[in-house]
C-alpha cells in the first residue's frame, strides 16, 4: 500500500508541475489582436494596453510568476522530499519486517528440514546398527558352528588315526628293541585263535 | 603222522628246517644231483675213484626223518616223487614279519604249523617293517592281520576311553612341590 501511495503522490506532484509550466508558457504568449472595423479604437486600445502592459511591466510579471513558480516548486519539492523520506523510512521498516518475517520462515523451514534430516539420519543409523548387530550375531553363530564342526572333525580325525599314531610312535621309540622271538608266543596264540579259519581255507582252497 | 605220497613207502613228513617252496626246490635239485652222481658211478669203470656228492643239512635231516638210504635208487625215486607231490599239493602260508626271523624262531613256528594246521604246510616268509610287532598271515583266500597296529585298532575304544579320562581329568597342580616365593 505504501508504494502505491508513493506513486499516487508522485503522479500528483508531476501533474501540478506540468500545469504550472503550461500556464506560464501560455501567459507569456500574447494573442494577436483581431482587426475589427474600427481600427482607430483598436489601435488606441492597443496603445493603451501597450502603455499599461509595457515591456517592463511584462518583465516584472514574468519575474513574479517565475518567483512564484519557483516557490511552489520548492515547496512541492520539500513536501516531496518529506514524503520521500517518510516513504523511505516506512519502506525500510516494511522491508525490514518482511525480510525478518521471510528470514524467520525460511530459518524455521531450514530448521525443520534439518530436524527431518537428522531424524532420518538417526533412523537410518539405528536401522544400520540393528542390521549390523543381526549380521554380527549371525556371523558369530556361523563362526561358532564352523569352529565346533572343525573341532569335531579334528577330534574325529585324531581318534581315527590314533592307532596309527601310537603304532608309529611305538615303532619309532622301541621298534628296534622288539625281539621277534619274544613275540612268538603271541603269534602262536593268534594262529591258534584263527586256526580253524586257516585250516578251512587251506582245505577248501588247496 | 605218516603220509602216502608215493606208492610203496610211507613218509614221516618234512623236517622243521624245510620251511618254504624254496627249500623244497633246493632238495629236489639236490636229489637230482645225487641221482646223477650215483648214475655216473655206476657207469664208471671199476677201480676208478668215485666221489659221492656232499648232502646238505636239509637233505640229511629229511633222509634221517624218513629213514631213507640215498644209495638205493628206489629210495631216491620215492623221495623225489614225495618232494614233487609236496611241492604240488602242500598248502603254502605267506607270513610277514617286521624283521628277519631267526632259524630257531622259524623251527618253532613250523613245528606249531605242522602239528596244528597241516603236516606238510610250507611257509613263505616276508618282510614288512611297518608291522612293528606281530605278523601278517595270508593264505590262498584269506588275510589275517596279527600286527600291533591291528591290535591297537581293535582296542581303539579302550585307548580313546583312557585318553579321554586323562584329557577330561582335572590337571594336577603344576608346581605342587615347588617352593613358594616369599
Amino acid at each position: 500500500m505504501t508504494i502505491w501511495w508513493l506513486v499516487v503522490v508522485l503522479a500528483c506532484i508531476g501533474a501540478g508541475g506540468i500545469g504550472f509550466i503550461w500556464l506560464a508558457v501560455h501567459i507569456g504568449r500574447s494573442a494577436p489582436a483581431k482587426k475589427t472595423g474600427t481600427d482607430s479604437y483598436e489601435a488606441a486600445a492597443d496603445q493603451d494596453v501597450e502603455h499599461i502592459f509595457n515591456e517592463k511591466f511584462r518583465e516584472e510579471l514574468r519575474n513574479r510568476g517565475r518567483l512564484h513558480f519557483e516557490k511552489i516548486i520548492g515547496e512541492n519539492a520539500m513536501f516531496l522530499q518529506q514524503d520521500l523520506r517518510l516513504t523511505t523510512s516506512e519502506l525500510n521498516e516494511y522491508m525490514k519486517k518482511e525480510i525478518t518475517t521471510r528470514l524467520k520462515e525460511e530459518f524455521d523451514k531450514y530448521e525443520q528440514s534439518i530436524m527431518d534430516a537428522k531424524q532420518l539420519a538417526i533412523e537410518s543409523i539405528q536401522k544400520t546398527n540393528a542390521a549390523i548387530d543381526e549380521q554380527r550375531e549371525l556371523l558369530g553363530q556361523q563362526v561358532q558352528k564352523e569352529i565346533i564342526g572343525e573341532k569335531q572333525q579334528l577330534v574325529q580325525r585324531f581318534e581315527q588315526n590314533m592307532t596309527d599314531i601310537i603304532n608309529h610312535y611305538v615303532l619309532a621309540a622301541i621298534g628296534d628293541q622288539i625281539d621277534l622271538n619274544d613275540q612268538l608266543e603271541y603269534i602262536l596264540a593268534d594262529l591258534e585263535a584263527n586256526k580253524k579259519a586257516i585250516i578251512e581255507d587251506i582245505s577248501s582252497g588247496a | 603222522m605218516e603220509h602216502e605220497a608215493p606208492k610203496h613207502r610211507k613218509f614221516a613228513g618234512l623236517p622243521l628246517s624245510v620251511v618254504g617252496p624254496v627249500d623244497l626246490g633246493r632238495l629236489l635239485r639236490e636229489i637230482e644231483t645225487i641221482d646223477n652222481a650215483l648214475l655216473e658211478l655206476e657207469l664208471r669203470k671199476p677201480g676208478s675213484e668215485a666221489k659221492l656228492p656232499k648232502t646238505s643239512k636239509l637233505m640229511d635231516e629229511l633222509v634221517e626223518l624218513n629213514k631213507l638210504n640215498l644209495l638205493q635208487a628206489a629210495d631216491r625215486a620215492d623221495l623225489k616223487k614225495f618232494l614233487e607231490a609236496v611241492k604240488q599239493q602242500a598248502p603254502v602260508l605267506h607270513i610277514s614279519f617286521s624283521a628277519d626271523p631267526t632259524p630257531s624262531f622259524l623251527q618253532r613256528l613250523m613245528k606249531y604249523i605242522r602239528q596244528e594246521i597241516h603236516p606238510l604246510a610250507l611257509v613263505t616268509v616276508g618282510l614288512q617293517p611297518n608291522i612293528g610287532a606281530g605278523c601278517v598271515v595270508r593264505t590262498a583266500n584269506k588275510y589275517f592281520d596279527f600286527s600291533l597296529g591291528k591290535r591297537l585298532a581293535g582296542n581303539r575304544e579302550l585307548l580313546m576311553s583312557k585318553l579321554r579320562e586323562h584329557v577330561t581329568a582335572p590337571a594336577a597342580p603344576a608346581a605342587q612341590g615347588a617352593p613358594h616365593a616369599s
